[in-house]
């Protein structure tokens, strides 16, 4: 036995005795605050939730057992579906388009340039920016009469536009701004990640005769692969549930339904017509949907996304 | 001994956590009902009487009824929804209720203070407290509050869902209660509260549709006003039209808009005037059917979306952005409104104009968005809760009330009286308002009200859009929304 080993198990607690035990039990009583905060108001609410699926509930009156009865309602209803390609086109678009600027940003922000905290700082600012705040802001910039976006447009001689108010343009128009507010934040991960990579491995590279896209493609994107895969699962699950505060401050869902995205709907469902059965099942079929998403990312992940010392 | 040995970190550690997570979960649990204010031993008590007419008598020597217990008002009251006999509190002692009201502003919570402060000085054996609750949510942290056997003593109700409360039985039925009380207020103001004869609220507020105009861009257009048609026995729907053809001018930021009837795509809001106004109605009569696709309705609405896109005379939602009424910008010839908007325009910096609704086939008829007090089921203190709702609309609490210039008086006798007068600005009309709230048809969207709404909007939206035309629309509309009359 080395005498690393021997240290080890001099020091390791053995599994059953007293002291392991009373350890453990500290251990939970620490984390007991966190543990009744998690039962409380996440794991409680989602196993009531999942129980008032099963029912027609109004919160007035009781709640009524009705089965399966919501979960066949939600397959035949036409705003479910016209809800959930919404979030689907918003998403698809915006995530990817996210992901490509903030990692942009942050190797251009990894520069080590005179004043660049500077420049972080004014690329991370929109993402601190109140949303209420946000949506006013480009409610304002995207006024068909007197905004600035068709101020420019009319500038440069092309046609004025719509913006929110065409139910063509209008999804196009939210991911705009979410590309606005949303970019920050993965934008200091990425940023965290390109720091963290070997200064040698790009020279490494470049005595071999790599250009800066081969560095790029063969440094860059596999030393940071586990960071472009943090930001790429909390972009989509962002994306199916943060911006209801933005469409809704924005266009409420319209106009004629062209930017009801689920969460929004789900809303209107539970707080508006006080279907909370039904609003509960729209809730776990949206946990479903996030979860399968994360999992198909997390099967592809073994693929592309590479560990240090292949630790996962 | 040294101490450190009695209280050891991990016993600290132990009894600290155990305390902190006694707390969380006492925290999780229900509030308990309010209990009445500890009796003045010297007072002696004073019932209900001191405000105008008592409650009616019988109520006093029916027998008490005692609170719910926590979470029993998850079920509603069996006994149908007749209100209980108020508890007197034991010995005299003054009770403690709690009202609930959404304010406007600041200063519109101090009115909601003053009024109970008056009361409660009226009343010394009664202490109202007033609980101010926003007006986004009222009423799901009232349902909420229900379900968890804590309710309001008294509440604030509104025609967009009041039905709801009523029919799940969570209101008292005040109809014996106001038996003698009712004819003090305008037969439409109890309509707004009443099912199936049954009255549930008292009404306090009221806020009749009537137009306001902006005599400054009429004159610099040089069109005639509706005061001109009015006295030439035309002010009519197509002359209103006229006019706000005659006043939508320029485009960008200089742009005029004639009408500011945009909010057709609400079916709570003023669609219904020129409906009815022109003999039509959108419902059958047992309201189980839209009639939105018939000639009558169409015909209305054709005429609107002429104006929204032919005109271009009403504003379009992208012209509204941020600015919650446009015609206080001066860039608006006509507005609907209601009382509550004649404040907005103190500070004007145009002159205004203050017209009736014109007239159709028939009419003029009107809408209001009116408030009253409704008195949920567990309550203990009914009697108490019915003066304070009372008091509120009545001739009392009319000096700070009617004072800060936004409602309708609600009770007849009120309506000429000198406060009510005094609270005009002087671009306000006296006869306008009076024509305007006895003129009003008490009407509230049935079934599934928001998600009616929404159906509605959704089917506007395309025809603003230029996605399909008005027959269209309505077609869809109705296709949309009969089904939602089912509740």
């Amino acid at each position: 036995m080395s005498a690393i080993a021997r240290s080890r198990a001099a020091t390791t607690v053995r599994r059953g005795s007293s002291l392991a035990r009373k350890q453990a039990v500290e251990g939970y009583l620490c984390i007991l605050p966190w543990l009744v905060g998690f039962v409380c108001f996440t794991l409680g609410p989602m196993v009531g939730a999942l129980a008032l699926s099963f029912t027609e509930y109004d919160i007035i009156t009781p709640p009524d057992f009705t089965g399966l009865a919501n979960l066949q309602r939600v397959f035949k209803d036409p705003l479910f579906y016209q809800s959930l390609g919404n979030t689907a086109y918003i998403s698809l678009l915006s995530v990817p388009l996210q992901q490509m600027l903030a990692l942009s940003l942050a190797m251009a922000l990894n520069e080590k340039l005179k004043g660049i905290a500077i420049y972080r700082t004014i690329f991370y600012l929109p993402s601190q920016m109140p949303l209420v705040a946000a949506a006013l802001l480009w409610l304002w910039i995207f006024n068909p009469d007197f905004g600035l976006a068709n101020a420019l447009l009319d500038k440069v001689g092309l046609p004025t536009l719509k913006w929110l108010f065409d139910v063509n343009l209008v999804k196009p128009s939210i991911v705009l701004i979410t590309l606005w507010g949303g970019i920050g934040t993965p934008m200091i991960v990425f940023l965290a990640g390109l720091q963290g990579v070997p200064e040698s491995l790009y020279e490494a590279a470049a005595i071999d005769g790599a250009g800066a896209w081969q560095r790029f493609r063969n440094v860059t994107v596999p030393m940071i692969s586990p960071v472009i895969f943090f930001n790429l699962i909390i972009g989509v699950i962002a994306s199916f549930q943060a911006y209801f505060t933005l469409v809704y401050t924005t266009t409420q869902g319209g106009p004629a339904n062209a930017s009801l995205i689920y969460i929004i709907y789900l809303f209107f469902k539970a707080f508006k017509d006080f279907e909370m059965g039904y609003a509960s099942a729209l809730a776990w079929l949206l946990f479903l949907v996030v979860l399968a998403l994360t999992g198909i990312q997390f099967y592809f992940a073994r693929r592309w996304v590479h560990y240090e010392g292949g630790a996962r | 001994m040294h101490s450190a040995k009695r209280f050891s970190r991990r016993a600290v550690l132990r009894v600290g956590t155990a305390a902190a997570a006694a707390s969380v979960l006492a925290a999780c649990g229900t509030t308990p009902a309010p209990t009445p204010a500890p009796a003045k031993p010297t007072e002696a008590p004073k019932p209900a009487a001191t405000t105008a007419p008592a409650a009616p008598a019988a109520a006093a020597t029916t027998a008490p009824t005692s609170a719910p217990a926590a979470g029993a008002a998850t079920k509603p009251a069996a006994a149908a929804t007749t209100a209980p006999a108020a508890q007197p509190a034991a010995g005299g002692a003054a009770v403690s209720l709690r009202v609930a009201y959404w304010s406007s502003s600041p200063e519109d919570h101090n009115v909601f203070e003053n009024v109970f402060k008056a009361f409660n000085e009226k009343n010394p054996n009664i202490k109202v407290t007033f609980d101010d609750v926003p007006s986004d949510g009222f009423d799901t942290k009232m349902q909420t509050e229900m379900a968890a056997g804590t309710p309001a003593d008294a509440m604030e109700l509104h025609p967009a869902w009041v039905l709801r409360f009523i029919q799940a039985k969570r209101l008292n039925d005040l109809t014996d209660r106001m038996k003698d009380d009712k004819n003090l207020y305008i037969p439409a103001q109890l309509d707004f509260w009443s099912d199936q004869g049954k009255i549930f609220g008292v009404p306090y507020y009221s806020g009749p549709s009537f137009i306001f105009y902006n005599k400054t861009l009429f004159k610099k257009v040089g069109a005639k006003t509706p005061d001109d048609y009015k006295a030439e026995g035309a002010w009519t729907w197509e002359n209103l039209r006229k006019a706000a053809k005659d006043t939508t001018t320029g485009s960008g930021a200089d742009k005029t808009l004639g009408w500011d009837g945009h909010d057709v795509d609400n079916m709570q809001f003023y669609f219904s005037v020129p409906v009815w106004d022109n003999g039509a109605e959108l419902l059958n009569k047992d309201e189980t059917a839209w009639l939105v696709d018939q000639p009558g309705v169409v015909e209305v609405a054709q005429m609107h979306a002429d104006m929204f896109l032919k005109d271009k005379s009403i504003p379009l939602p992208a012209d509204l952005q941020g600015i919650s009424w446009l015609f206080r910008t001066g860039r608006v010839g006509m507005a609907w409104a209601g009382k509550f908007r004649s404040i907005e325009l103190a500070n004007a910096d145009f002159e205004i104009g203050i017209i009736g609704t014109p007239k159709g086939k028939t009419g003029p008829v009107n809408r209001d968005g009116p408030n009253a007090s409704g008195l949920p089921v567990g309550t203990k203190y009914v009697d108490q809760a019915y003066q304070v709702a009372k008091f509120f609309g009545g001739p009392e609490a009319a000096p700070i009330y009617l004072a800060t210039g936004r409602p309708v008086p609600v009770q007849k006798a009120l309506l000429d009286s000198d406060v009510f007068k005094k609270s005009l600005k002087p671009y306000e009309k006296l006869e306008v308002y009076q024509e305007s709230i006895n003129t009003v048809r008490a009407w509230r969207v049935p079934g599934k009200g928001p998600e009616i709404n929404r159906a509605w909007k959704a089917e506007w939206d395309k025809v603003l859009v230029g996605q399909q035309d008005i027959p269209t629309a309505m077609k869809n509309a109705k296709a949309a929304m009969d089904p939602l009359l089912k509740t």
